[in-house]
């Protein structure tokens, strides 16, 4: 035991020489209360981080891409070319229009997506309105037969871009207030790329 | 001796502290799971991203859906007028809903079982339950949100305000048809 081999520090040995008071004690028995100090900062810190984590993420975080810029979206790359507010839709066959509802107006987005992955799901669902104070809303369904497809979620010919048609009806109030189409993957806690118009 | 209960104090106190903890857990800690949001008919309450209010309740054993009669009940029919509002950011979407009575839950009948808003709209619609009329006392409306990771929500939980002479007084609605209108959808003006 006393063959000169050297003991890890903190490592409570029996054959250690006593204290100068005549009794043996650890790391903890020598600093009781550092220990608990540590314990405790390190769980207010665990604390502390996780729900500053999921304060940040509990809204999504918007970043507005330049004016007509690309953002890449699950399989495609995807461009807005351009949003419109209108009182009324109108469909491919019937004269008869959609109106809003009451104090409501549509938002046409058109975007452009290129498919990479021909395979890959494209969520249009997910492809919201941003408004001016961050609300969003999600597509509607067409209530005319309208020229353009309103989305691609499981077709369109790779690397060929095609003109997708989004509809949205949003309240008149928010409507001068449009910031553009924003891309909120579900699966990504990064910030939401949001598509603009070109100017 | 003093470096024994210098030893000994921090296990004390982390013991201690365990036990604080838990106690504080269990005593706050509710059966539900949920918040309740009280309300009564007529009046708004604020839940999740909007605001709720109950306008009318009405009965009948006949089902009349957009003027055709659709079902019939022995019991009642109970159509809950609820106006649902998105004042917030997100829509406002509570599409479970149920009555409770003081010793008895009634499901919705059929689909559409609760209501939705879209973020600046406000949305008027009927929900439907089939009741029994000799258990309706104390009835009230609840709605909460479908979730599919279950967590800590808010659930509407409004007081249809029904006495016992107002039972009886739905009670006599046997026999009459109640009608469901269609949900009216605008935006906030």
């Amino acid at each position: 035991m006393t063959g000169g081999m050297p003991q890890a520090a903190g490592v409570m040995d029996a054959s250690a020489p006593p204290e100068p008071n005549g009794s043996r004690v650890g790391l903890i028995g020598r600093h009781p209360w550092r220990v608990l100090i540590v314990a405790v900062v390190l769980t207010i810190g665990y604390v502390g981080w996780w729900a500053g984590y999921a304060w940040v993420h509990y809204e999504s975080r918007y970043t507005e891409l330049e004016p007509g810029a690309t953002a890449d979206f699950g399989p495609a790359t995807t461009r807005l070319v351009s949003l419109t507010v209108t009182d009324r839709l109108y469909g491919v066959t019937g004269a008869v229009p959609a109106f809003a509802a009451p104090g409501a107006q549509w938002v046409v987005a058109q975007v452009e997506v290129t498919r990479h992955d021909p395979d890959g799901v494209l969520l249009c669902t997910r492809m919201e309105l941003l408004g001016g104070d961050r609300r969003t809303w999600t597509p509607a369904y067409a209530p005319v037969s309208r020229e353009l497809p309103s989305c691609l979620s499981d077709e369109g010919a790779p690397e060929e871009p095609t003109v997708v048609e989004l509809l949205y009806e949003v309240p008149a109030a928010d409507s001068t207030r449009l910031v553009g189409v924003a891309l909120d993957d579900p699966a990504s806690s990064a910030r939401v790329p949001v598509l603009t118009p070109p100017r | 001796m003093t470096r024994l209960r210098a030893r000994l104090l921090p296990i004390l106190v982390a013991i201690a502290l365990v036990v604080v903890s838990a106690m504080l857990v269990k005593l706050t800690e509710t059966d539900q799971g949920y918040q309740r949001v009280r309300g009564a008919v007529g009046e708004t309450v604020v839940v999740n991203d909007g605001e709720l209010t109950v306008l009318s309740v009405r009965f009948g054993s006949v089902l009349s859906v957009h003027g055709v009669e659709s079902d019939r009940t022995d019991g009642l029919f109970a159509v809950v007028t609820v106006k649902a509002a998105a004042t917030g950011r997100r829509a406002l979407s509570l599409s479970q809903s149920r009555l409770v009575a003081e010793s008895v839950t009634f499901g919705p009948f059929g689909l559409g079982s609760g209501v939705t808003a879209d973020p600046g709209f406000v949305t008027t619609s009927d929900l439907v339950f089939e009741v029994d009329p000799d258990r309706i006392g104390g009835l009230r409306l609840e709605l909460w949100p479908l979730e599919l990771v279950s967590g800590y929500q808010q659930r509407a939980q409004l007081g249809l305000g029904l006495s016992r002479d107002e039972a009886d007084r739905a009670d006599a609605a046997r026999g009459q048809v109640v009608a469901v209108g269609e949900t009216d959808r605008r935006a906030i003006s």
